[in-house]
């Protein structure tokens, strides 16, 4: 007389099984969320508290109500940026939102110079008191690290022939210089900001989700490595630029590792 | 009493019977303990992937569109408001900004430079921000070449900014070691007649230090491609307008 009592007790786990695993999930969900959340304020907070001591000096007061004078600011800003980098010997980038061009700088001396033909920023860069970036941006931020769809330039190891019979035997192989792949890279500015760069030509196919989302693995990753251990993640605001995949490499394989990078954001 | 045996006790039709039956047994099936498990593993994997596409696209979307979780703003102290005040730090602000743009534009070289593109193979003559040429160029093959583990030559030109050091018409190149290694060739003492090469690097050569030169080729149809073993060559022509153009303590940009 209990079958018919297993069913029932049967369904009646499965149902609390799936509360239970449901209402799991949820919490996940909030608590992840609510962590990401915290995480943008968390980057707020500490570019206001690092940048806020100086706002009382007459010039960002006065950047406040004047437009002008604080496009000038922004302005003498990034060309204080630009000096620091003068004191390195190796190629900088100078990225310049306002005027949409990206620089390859050698010494001051911009030797390559490409239009940007889309941007994306962050919306913390937006809703941000402007004042703030300038602040930031009035010196150049170190790129730490990166990673790219592209190697950087390699090495062709050749042995050396034994004699002239080998050398004649050896064909003369033409470098392949044609852009076989698609370019794509990220700089992660030690400051804590993210920059995208990427090809403008198919920016929306396939290749660039794949790399798009390569790198989120990444930083999801970090994301659930901080939540699990109660910690606000790190939020990198992020600033994409588009430009072409030809000067896109170019800049990638000039720059040094650890290059310098001013921006202008305002 | 289970529903099966309810259903076949009542008076509907055959099809109502067969198609409870098959219910029914469907329904023990899906409630059986082994049963469970199956379900359960749908369940998380289901779950699973609901939670990688909040984690991925979602989440992202989320902290990028939460302008409410921003920090507060600091209230900046009043601004001045006297437009004689303003005036006068926006004078000051230009005097600034001057003074910014004359230091960053004492660093544009005084004489012509030349701008070596390596990843593109090409060059740029410039006078400030003038082009006066522009034109391909060979540069370093990034060619490793290995002898035995203690004799390696790395074929790279060198970036960063360079000095024309001197010029020379009609220069002799004295090959270095490699050039015989590279070619099969007993290494010959170290002013041996063999060294001595009076057609390769063309009419004019100018001399960066190191043992690099911009200097002509042979090669003109490997203009535009990384083949050389780090100096820089150019078409006669652009040879001849570069070495003109460029005297000695001329800036070479290189990238």
């Amino acid at each position: 007389m209990s079958k018919p009592n297993v069913p029932r007790e049967n369904r009646r786990l499965k149902r609390s099984i799936a509360y239970l695993l449901t209402a799991a999930v949820a919490v996940i969900i909030l608590y992840s969320t609510t962590m990401a959340f915290l995480a943008v304020r968390a980057t707020s907070q500490r570019l206001t508290d690092t940048y806020t001591a100086d706002l009382t000096q007459p010039e960002y007061m006065q950047a406040h109500s004047d437009t002008a004078y604080q496009q000038r600011l922004a302005y003498e800003a990034f060309l204080k940026s630009r000096i620091a980098m003068l004191a390195t010997d190796s190629a900088s980038l100078t990225i310049d939102l306002t005027q949409k061009t990206v620089a390859l700088e050698l010494q001051g001396v911009a030797v390559h110079t490409v239009a940007i033909a889309k941007i994306e920023t962050s919306r913390l860069f937006a809703q941000t008191d402007p004042v703030y970036w300038i602040r930031m941006f009035s010196e150049p931020h170190i790129a730490d690290s990166s990673v790219s769809s592209v190697s950087k330039q390699t090495f062709l190891i050749k042995n050396a022939p034994r004699d002239t019979t080998e050398t004649n035997a050896a064909e003369l192989a033409l470098p392949d210089t044609s852009l076989s792949q698609p370019i794509f890279y990220t700089l992660y500015l030690k400051s804590g900001i993210t920059v995208n760069v990427y090809q403008q030509e198919e920016a929306s196919g396939f290749a660039k989700n794949k790399y798009d989302f390569a790198r989120q693995k990444a930083m999801l990753s970090s994301f659930i490595h901080s939540i699990a251990r109660i910690e606000v993640p790190k939020y990198a605001p992020a600033i994409d630029i588009y430009i072409p995949a030809r000067d896109a490499y170019t800049i990638y394989k000039a720059l040094p590792k650890r290059p310098l990078i001013t921006i202008r954001i305002v | 009493m289970d529903n099966n045996t309810e259903l076949i006790g009542s008076s509907r039709g055959l099809w109502l019977i067969t198609l409870s039956r098959s219910f029914s047994e469907r329904v023990h099936c899906l409630l059986h303990p082994a049963s469970l498990l199956v379900w359960l593993s749908m369940w998380l994997l289901t779950s699973a992937l609901v939670l990688l596409l909040f984690f991925l696209i979602a989440l992202p979307w989320l902290q990028n569109l939460q302008p409410i979780f921003y920090a507060p703003q600091v209230n900046v102290a009043s601004t001045p408001t006297d437009p004689e005040q303003s005036t006068a730090m926006m004078a000051m602000m230009e005097k600034d900004i001057a003074k910014q743009q004359k230091v960053l534009t004492s660093k544009m070289p005084r004489t012509n430079f030349l701008v070596i593109n390596t990843r593109e193979n090409k060059f740029t003559l410039r006078s400030g921000d003038q082009v006066l040429r522009t034109g391909f160029c060979s540069t370093g093959s990034y060619t490793l070449l290995v002898k035995s583990d203690n004799e390696k030559w790395a074929f790279q030109t060198p970036r960063g900014v360079l000095i024309v050091r001197g010029k020379t018409a009609s220069p002799v190149w004295k090959k270095p070691d490699w050039a015989f290694v590279e070619e099969g060739l007993p290494v010959p003492s170290a002013n041996h007649p063999s060294r001595y090469d009076y057609a390769t690097l063309g009419d004019y050569a100018l001399n960066l230090g190191n043992g690099y030169l911009i200097h002509g080729t042979l090669y003109q149809r490997l203009l535009g491609m990384p083949v050389t073993h780090g100096c820089i060559r150019l078409g006669d022509d652009d040879l001849e307008a570069v070495y003109k153009a460029m005297p000695a303590g001329s800036k070479v940009f290189i990238y």
